[in-house]
């Protein structure tokens, strides 16, 4: 919300102009004058829900005399930072609709009031009780459910007439519908992922939390499930193993997938004419039951500092009912959660919605408690372990429940930040001293005096530039001494850089210790940065010669991988390097090779990688190379080509030493670049296999955002990075210093 | 010690003949000086002797055996350039060593000879400063001695004083010269100026326009020009060109112009021709009957000897004199000249190549 100070002029006179109409009105009408409430609701629909929605608000304002709710439409990616930054400090909204599973977290840290006991247990009952199951927390209903979704089997009606009923018969017929060499699959679902895989967990009979709520993944049933669809995957192979970005909906609507298995959302990418079916997902053969798929659901729900708790609910109430649904299923296409408006002609003969609404009989509710955002990085790897070969299901989920007990680790215990006070005010008393003590010299006051204009004109680019760049470093660099749970941060010393540097959690070998992913890191900017330099060298001395026709066409070819967004170019090499579905996998095919699974192995993940970066810096070497050989006389080759040196000669005696003093800069920049070149790593290998290939400033990051929140950890890797940049740069100073005699 | 032979050597840049085809036949320890005008082609002729520039056409032998088709390193040939080209990551020991190290010789052999050549152009003190902190004189020492250590068959030299001032030029003239005789190898010296090429050369070809205009010693090229592009490039000041016509007189001929009036014992061609009078052949004279005459502009007195600028008819001609003749002369004076009969250059007026008496019927 704008200040009215920032408003421009001529708004702040029409909304005067406004208010002293309204004062008319209010005069004129004193029945009107109880004030209304006014409450805030933020969502992040679009297109058709949006407009559901909004009319819905807009009829509510209409007929209620003393409640006035303003919608604000917040993205969807930005919608829970923004939430959580808002609510503390009193300016977020009293309500807000958002997908349910995050409610545990905003219970524990103070940001949603349950609202159980608010309304009547007879209005309830309107509702799916699998949609207000997944909104209790705690035992407390925390919002009120308005539309949900989980997934059933999509089926292409020309290659699949009736969807099967079992799995068996889903396998009989995928099988015979799929064409490896054709890039034809019977089933396609993204197997990798945890969302998807709970569907045949839960089939199985299989758990996530013990009986005391700890997360628990390797139990035999949750193995039971990970090798049946480890066999649907690798021994029956009517799935393809990686199934990454928007690939389902390529396939689907080619008709290279005979069937999928996928949400509602999926409704709207099929394309318009594909004759296709949606079914419940088939009765898994094995356990006789069908599979249970997780179901998420968008509630409404009361902000903990909404200081209008009645009328909000009221407002959770009317927006819920089943006229506000109806309009929200026809209008809004969405699968809402009033059994009443499933009962309704429009909705009831909808067969699509009716086995969304048949399968929500056989669903979990998402878990919305905290610790299950400890079970989605190691069940997903498990998950990509098991299917791409590199380990059992019972192994993998062993290793994954090791893993979320190291992940689950309480926080290391407060410091005392007493001693750290000491130390910083020491220094900065320290650092003001000398300061002091330089500005007494008189030659330094005399500079400072004569040169005062200059220090003037300079001073607010200065302070902008220390407060763009110190800022965030100071920032970072306090994180670092902090441990953070569930939204609040505890002071812990020095105990994050202890961890890392100790490797306390892990062995020195494994992939999450910070020294093995500091030997990838060096191993891949020495690598990297000399193939940069011979490549680039070598193309400029190519393309220097008189020979070469059309070099001025492959010096602007040769610029190009520069000029795309670095992480462009790594998607489309992620895609070159996939299993399936990869071009060099179809070229080695081509040439009668063997099919790499490039991910699988540290090596060849690694040159994956490693190729992706070439493409991406041989570009800049070869640029600067250009340019300093125009630098070089050519009777100095000349001189030497007569002086009897062979063209070899010629480079390693002549050219090179001189291109030295600007290559030197060039290759350090390209070092510190290459260190933490975070979009090769993090779009083209992901760190597969297993975190092995990942580099500091990756792995810095996963701490961050994929591995429960360790911001303090991250900070003290981020820190930790910059000093071994700072050492290197420090180290390389004499070599980039000119006049060396 | 070799010969360097050009048989019809020709060179195209694209569509652009620089060279046509030049013919060149020279001898062993010959010093050869290549001169000619900015861009007539003389770098280019030694740099297809160097074998930096691929001829186009014609065949380049060194010693009787063709090198055409040789690598620059094949030749055995030593360059030195313009700009002197010195390495400049290399000191100055480096940079002499350099080829000598490039072809194995042992290492005592190496330093023994860097510091002999260092020795004999007075290099010994500067063997480990880098080329940055070297004067131009210097550097152009460095240069040439990089060229001397490997002992090639041919020196090839490229403007190598151009750069420097008068002084120092004339300086390492004199140095070159001595170089020469000591050492007694082939050498080819390109330069645009004419005097270097007076100084140094047993031999001068003449280039311009990418043709060779004149092959000879100093004193062919001085005394007996072959056209009047030669005659006028060759010489100090220039050689003064007259228009003339010639008829025939008796059994000489007659030649005339404003200001002219000459009767030559010999017959010659008649028709229009051109006159060239060196301006140490024009002899004052104070006999009405002397046949030139021409009016005084400007004297400029040069120490000794003094240039007379002044006008035949409505040519401007220089004469040089003594200072003591020269004096004189007033401005705007009248000046008669005396030539003697072998001081006259008679040429074609349309081709510029030399005239000759017809020859005398006994
Ligand atoms: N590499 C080249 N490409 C095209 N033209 C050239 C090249 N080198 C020299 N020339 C041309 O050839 C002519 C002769 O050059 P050069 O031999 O260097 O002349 P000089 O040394 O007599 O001054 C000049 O007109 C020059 O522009
Ligand atoms: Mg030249």
């Amino acid at each position: 919300m704008l200040d009215d100070e920032r408003r421009p002029a001529s708004v702040r006179t029409s909304r005067r102009f406004a208010f002293a109409l309204a004062l008319l009105v209010v005069g004129g009408f004193p029945s009107l004058v109880t004030a209304r409430t006014t409450l805030t609701l933020w969502h992040s629909y679009q297109g058709d829900e949006r407009k559901a929605l909004e009319t819905s608000v807009a009829r509510l304002n209409e007929r209620s005399t003393t409640i006035r709710v303003n919608s604000l439409w917040v993205p969807y990616s930005a919608f829970i930072r923004r939430l959580n930054q808002a609510i503390p400090r009193g300016h977020g909204p009293d309500l807000f609709i958002f997908a349910h599973e995050h409610i545990g977290n905003w219970v524990e840290s103070g940001r949603l009031q349950p609202i159980e006991g608010a309304v009547p247990t007879s209005e309830l009952d309107r509702f799916f009780p699998e949609t207000l199951a997944a909104l209790r927390y705690d035992d407390k209903l925390c919002g009120l459910p308005l539309a949900f979704k989980n997934l059933v089997l999509f089926y292409n009606r020309k290659l699949v007439p009736t969807p099967p009923k079992s799995f068996d018969e889903l396998i009989r017929i995928a099988k015979r519908l799929t064409r490896h060499e054709e890039h034809r699959y019977g089933l396609v679902f993204k197997s990798t992922d945890f969302y998807v895989h709970a569907a045949f967990l839960f089939g199985f009979g299989g758990t996530l939390f013990d009986e005391r709520g700890r997360p628990r993944l390797d139990t035999p049933e949750n193995v039971r499930s990970l090798e049946f669809v480890r066999d649907l995957v690798r021994r029956e192979q009517i799935v393809p193993r990686n199934v990454a970005g928007d690939l389902i909906t390529k396939l689907f609507n080619a008709g290279l997938a005979a069937m999928v298995i996928n949400g509602p959302w999926f409704l709207g990418e099929i394309k318009a004419g594909l004759d296709f079916g949606v079914a419940p997902l088939p009765v898994l053969s094995q356990s006789g039951r069908p599979p249970r798929p997780f179901v998420t659901v968008d509630g409404i729900f009361l902000s903990a500092k909404s200081n209008h708790r009645a009328a909000a609910i009221e407002v959770m109430r009317a927006l819920t009912s089943d006229d506000a649904a109806f309009l929200r299923a026809t209008l809004g296409k969405q699968l809402v959660a009033n059994r009443a408006v499933h009962r309704r002609p429009e909705v009831r003969d909808d067969p699509k919605a009716r086995v969304f609404r048949q399968q929500l009989r056989d669903t979990v509710p998402m878990p919305n408690v905290p610790a299950m955002r400890f079970v989605w990085e190691p069940a997903n790897r498990a998950l990509r372990k098991v299917m791409r070969g590199a380990a059992e299901p019972r192994a993998a989920l062993t290793e994954a429940q090791k893993r979320i007990r190291m992940l689950m680790q309480p926080p290391p215990p407060p410091a005392n930040p007493v001693p750290y006070a000491i130390v910083l005010g020491l220094l900065l008393l320290g650092a003001v001293a000398l300061w002091i003590r330089r500005l007494a010299q008189p030659q330094m006051r005399r500079a400072m005096r004569e040169n005062r204009a200059a220090y003037a004109f300079a001073a607010p680019a200065t302070i902008t530039l220390l407060g763009l760049l110190i800022t965030p470093f100071v920032m970072g660099a306090v994180v670092a001494f902090f441990a953070y749970r569930n939204g609040a941060f505890t002071f812990v010393g020095a105990r994050n850089f202890v961890d890392v540097l100790l490797s306390r959690e892990v062995g020195l070998t494994d992939p999450l210790s910070f020294y093995y992913t500091f030997a990838v890191t060096v191993l891949w900017t020495a690598l990297n940065v000399a193939a940069h330099l011979v490549i680039g060298v070598a193309l400029a001395m190519a393309l220097r010669d008189k020979w070469v026709k059309l070099r001025a066409f492959y010096r602007v070819l040769f610029i190009l991988p520069w000029a795309v967004p670095n992480y462009i170019t790594a998607l489309v090499w992620r895609g070159i390097f996939d299993e399936e579905f990869g071009s060099m996998n179809a070229l080695l095919q081509a040439l009668g090779a063997e099919p790499v699974n490039w991910f699988s192995h540290f090596w060849t993940s690694f040159a994956a990688n490693m190729v992706t970066n070439m493409w991406l810096g041989f570009p800049f070497m070869m640029v600067v190379t250009l340019g300093a050989l125009q630098a070089i006389p050519s009777d100095l080759e000349e001189a030497a080509a007569v002086d009897g040196a062979s063209a070899a000669q010629r480079f390693r005696h002549v050219v090179l030493p001189l291109l030295a003093p600007a290559l030197i800069p060039a290759v350090i920049m390209g070092t510190v670049w290459t260190f933490n070149m975070f979009n090769v790593i993090y779009l083209v290998s992901g760190g597969e296999p297993d975190g092995s290939t990942e580099i500091l400033i990756s792995e810095a990051y996963k701490w961050a955002f994929d591995r429960y929140e360790r911001y303090g950890y991250a900070s003290a890797y981020a820190l930790l990075i910059f000093f071994i940049l700072l050492g290197y740069s420090r180290l390389t100073r004499r070599l980039r210093e000119p006049g060396r005699t | 010690m070799a010969s360097v032979t050009l048989r019809g050597v020709g060179k195209d840049f694209g569509a652009t003949t620089i060279l046509p085809s030049i013919d060149l036949e020279i001898a062993d320890g010959t010093f050869l000086v290549l001169v000619g005008p900015s861009g007539c082609g003389k770098s280019t002729v030694l740099r297809i002797v160097a074998g930096l520039e691929a001829a186009t056409r014609g065949d380049v032998a060194i010693d009787g055996e063709s090198v055409t088709d040789k690598k620059p390193r094949d030749r055995d040939v030593a360059m030195v350039f313009q700009s002197y080209a010195l390495y400049p990551h290399m000191t100055v020991r480096e940079n002499l060593a350099f080829a000598l190290r490039l072809r194995k010789d042992p290492q005592a052999a190496i330093d023994a000879r860097v510091a002999e050549v260092g020795e004999m152009l007075g290099l010994g003190a500067l063997l480990e400063r880098f080329p940055r902190q070297l004067s131009g004189g210097q550097r152009q020492r460095v240069a040439m001695g990089r060229a001397i250590v490997r002992r090639p068959r041919v020196f090839l030299f490229d403007e190598p004083l151009s750069t420097l001032d008068a002084a120092l030029r004339g300086k390492l003239r004199v140095e070159l010269k001595r170089l020469h005789q000591q050492l007694k190898s082939t050498m080819i010296y390109v330069t645009h100026d004419q005097i270097e090429a007076m100084t140094l050369a047993d031999q001068i070809v003449v280039l311009n326009g990418g043709v060779i205009q004149q092959h000879g010693t100093p004193d062919e090229l001085y005394r007996r020009p072959a056209n009047r592009f030669v005659a006028g490039f060759i010489g100090s000041p220039p050689m003064n060109f007259l228009d003339v016509e010639i008829a025939k007189d008796g059994d000489g001929s007659a030649m005339r112009a404003p200001g002219l009036e000459l009767r030559l014992p010999e017959r010659w061609p008649e028709g229009p021709a051109v006159l060239g009078l060196r301006p140490n052949d024009l002899v004052p004279s104070d006999d009405a009957a002397a046949p030139l005459s021409g009016e005084v502009d400007v004297v400029e007195p040069i120490g000794w000897e003094a240039h007379l600028h002044g006008r035949i008819g409505e040519t401007p001609v220089c004469a040089q004199l003594t200072a003591d003749v020269a004096r004189r002369y007033e401005p705007a004076s009248t000046i008669r000249f005396d030539i003697a009969p072998r001081a006259l250059h008679l040429f074609d007026r349309d081709s510029g190549a030399r005239l000759s008496a017809e020859a005398q019927d006994a």
